[in-house]
């Protein structure tokens, strides 16, 4: 069996040779483990939000935090029991209509992940008929909308008013986050909340699921 | 004023206001409209990035509507048409929606260092230019690269044509882009050759290699550039500034990659610009105030710093002896009244004054939702007025 505190410590320190070879060690030894190995990859990427949220990490960290996370999955995926990892529930995360960045949707995507939530992840320059449809088949109650140009606010805008227009507004919560978003534009938009870092979004999503 | 005087009380109010030494008639106001001014000028953004007149007209007709005192954007930010005959996969540009993305593409795989640091030359002709345009390949022929050459003249000219036009009918003197700019090697790593995702990665997994190229593209792109500096042979009379540094690479690094892979690099270009006694314009992309304190003890007259999401205010209180630009929201000149918008940039300049303050817009426009024309055009008469 594989330390799982030393695990923890090499992903919040983002010591990636550490925590690669850890989960390879256990994958090699059959996989018994892999769901505390994946609770302490979790507990790990908490670590880095709560370092980023100390101003010590800052993005290029959890870019990478985002990619060792993703990498250990993929390891230990064979593994995992259905149901483990603490899912509290289901979101709705992209990044909106004519906007084709992905960097800060998918920090936000990996840390909410390890935060137990799993991610309905619709990609880049979404259109809001796609995600009003998508939240009303698979009955989406949180709803992440990503942007980094100015113009994205205007498709958060016309997402929210999309879910206005299919009568289920007050079904879901949505929030909003990237570099144009202010709490000016919060309110432009409609939106029910808005943040600027990957583990504010996680906070505020993993209340409105629990 | 005639054009002629115009220009000269611009460059003498820019220098009062960045030197701090005497008050300034009256409070700057620089555009930091960037495709916005194409589809305000009533075309799309694909016909003006193809047509060197069509820019010309938006441009001179922004100018003309607005009359600003500087343009940080004069046309010449992607000159996406100067490559198409060899490739080109970075831009996407849909005219319908009226946007411009550029894509975040890696030219250089991760285990490429050494390759680069054996032979810059050869690794970027061999390697990363093929990778780059698509048609750079060996059925390029002489005249497909000779199209090339033929599209670089004719940017030339229009940055010939429009920055006489600018400086001879409005008194304006030559936009940011076309005054000498210098890039630190971070900035050409994290803008060109490896990616945002691809400096994230090598910040852990391959620190020495990275620092390592850093310095190399220092020593071949910074240096000259700065010896010059110190020669005094930069600082032609149709600039505002003697020098301007794009700070966009930050916007990713914590402090301790910062002190190790961007400080020393923008360090030697302060000090070289305090040195020869000359100015610098730094644009700063995003948040940039986790790094203040490294300017703090410049000293004043020297350095402008135009911010964007920071808290001017903040910034004064911080850096008194910088220039700040800023403060104007897009969100309001997009989203608010005319008086919300005058009676902001009112506030803007009974607090920060002239001296020291320039004030712009703080992000990039380049949407037409950014800014209302109406707004901008109440904004820009009221700057030029106030006392």
């Amino acid at each position: 069996m594989i330390d799982f505190e030393k695990l923890k410590t090499a992903m919040g320190e983002l010591d990636n040779s550490t925590v690669i070879e850890l989960l390879e060690e256990l994958m090699a030894a059959g996989g018994k483990g892999a769901d505390e190995a994946l609770a302490a990859c979790q507990e790990g990427m908490n670590v880095v939000g709560d370092l980023f949220e100390s101003g010590e990490y800052f993005v290029a960290d959890l870019i990478f935090a985002g990619e060792l996370m993703t990498q250990a999955m993929a390891i230990i995926k064979p593994a995992i029991a259905v149901g483990a990892g603490g899912n509290i529930g289901k979101m709705i995360l992209c990044t909106v209509q004519g906007d084709l960045h992905d960097i800060g949707k998918n920090i936000v995507k990996a840390m909410l992940e390890a935060g137990g939530i799993e991610v309905i992840d619709l990609g880049i320059d979404v259109a809001p008929a796609t995600i009003v449809q998508t939240a009303r088949d698979q009955k989406i109650k949180v709803i992440g909308l990503s942007g980094v140009l100015t113009l994205a606010i205007d498709s958060m805008k016309a997402t929210v008013d999309a879910f206005k227009g299919a009568g289920i507004r007050d079904d879901v919560k949505i929030i909003i986050g990237g570099a144009p978003v202010t709490a000016e534009y919060c309110k432009f938009v409609g939106a029910d909340a808005w943040s600027l870092n990957a583990a504010k979004s996680v906070e505020i999503c993993r209340n409105w699921l629990i | 004023m005639d054009s002629k005087e115009l220009l000269a009380y611009r460059k003498q109010i820019i220098n009062d206001a960045v030197r701090m030494e005497r008050k300034p008639d009256r409070t700057l106001h620089f555009a930091n409209y960037w495709t916005w001014i194409i589809l305000d000028g009533g075309y799309k953004i694909s016909e003006a990035l193809h047509d060197w007149d069509i820019m010309e007209k938006c441009v001179v007709e922004f100018q003309r509507k607005y009359n600003f005192d500087l343009l940080l954007n004069d046309g010449v930010r992607n000159p996406v048409s100067i490559v198409e005959p060899i490739g080109q996969s970075a831009y996407e540009i849909d005219d319908e929606k009226e946007i411009m993305n550029i894509r975040d593409i890696s030219y250089m795989k991760e285990d490429e260092y050494d390759a680069l640091l054996e032979n810059f030359n050869k690794f970027l002709w061999e390697t990363v230019m093929p990778r780059k345009y698509n048609r750079f390949n060996s059925e390029l022929t002489v005249k497909q690269f000779g199209e090339v050459v033929n599209r670089y003249n004719a940017c030339l000219q229009y940055i010939q044509r429009v920055g006489a036009r600018l400086r001879g009918e409005y008194g304006v003197p030559d936009g940011l882009m076309t005054t000498p700019m210098v890039q630190c090697g971070f900035e050409q790593m994290f803008n060109f050759l490896r990616g945002i995702k691809g400096v994230s990665y090598d910040m852990r997994k391959n620190p020495d290699k990275l620092k390592a190229t850093c310095e190399l593209l220092d020593e071949m792109a910074l240096s000259p550039a700065l010896s010059q500096l110190e020669k005094g042979t930069t600082g032609d009379s149709t600039y505002a500034f003697d020098l301007v540094f794009a700070m966009l690479g930050h916007t990713i690094l914590n402090i301790k990659q910062w002190e190790r892979f961007y400080w020393p690099s923008l360090k030697k270009v302060l000090d070289a610009v305090v040195a020869a006694d000359k100015t610098l314009y730094i644009f700063a992309e995003g948040i940039s105030g986790r790094f203040w304190e490294y300017f703090k003890d410049y000293p004043k007259g020297h350095i402008a710093i135009h911010i964007e999401q920071d808290d001017v205010f903040e910034f004064k209180k911080a850096l008194p002896n910088c220039c700040v630009a800023g403060g104007m929201p897009a969100s309001l000149l997009g989203g608010g009244t005319k008086e919300q918008c005058v009676s902001y940039a009112k506030h803007l300049i009974d607090e920060l004054g002239a001296e020291g303050f320039i004030l712009s817009q703080d992000k990039m426009i380049s949407y037409r939702n950014d800014t209302n024309p109406e707004n901008l055009k109440a904004v820009c008469d009221f700057v030029r007025e106030y006392r």
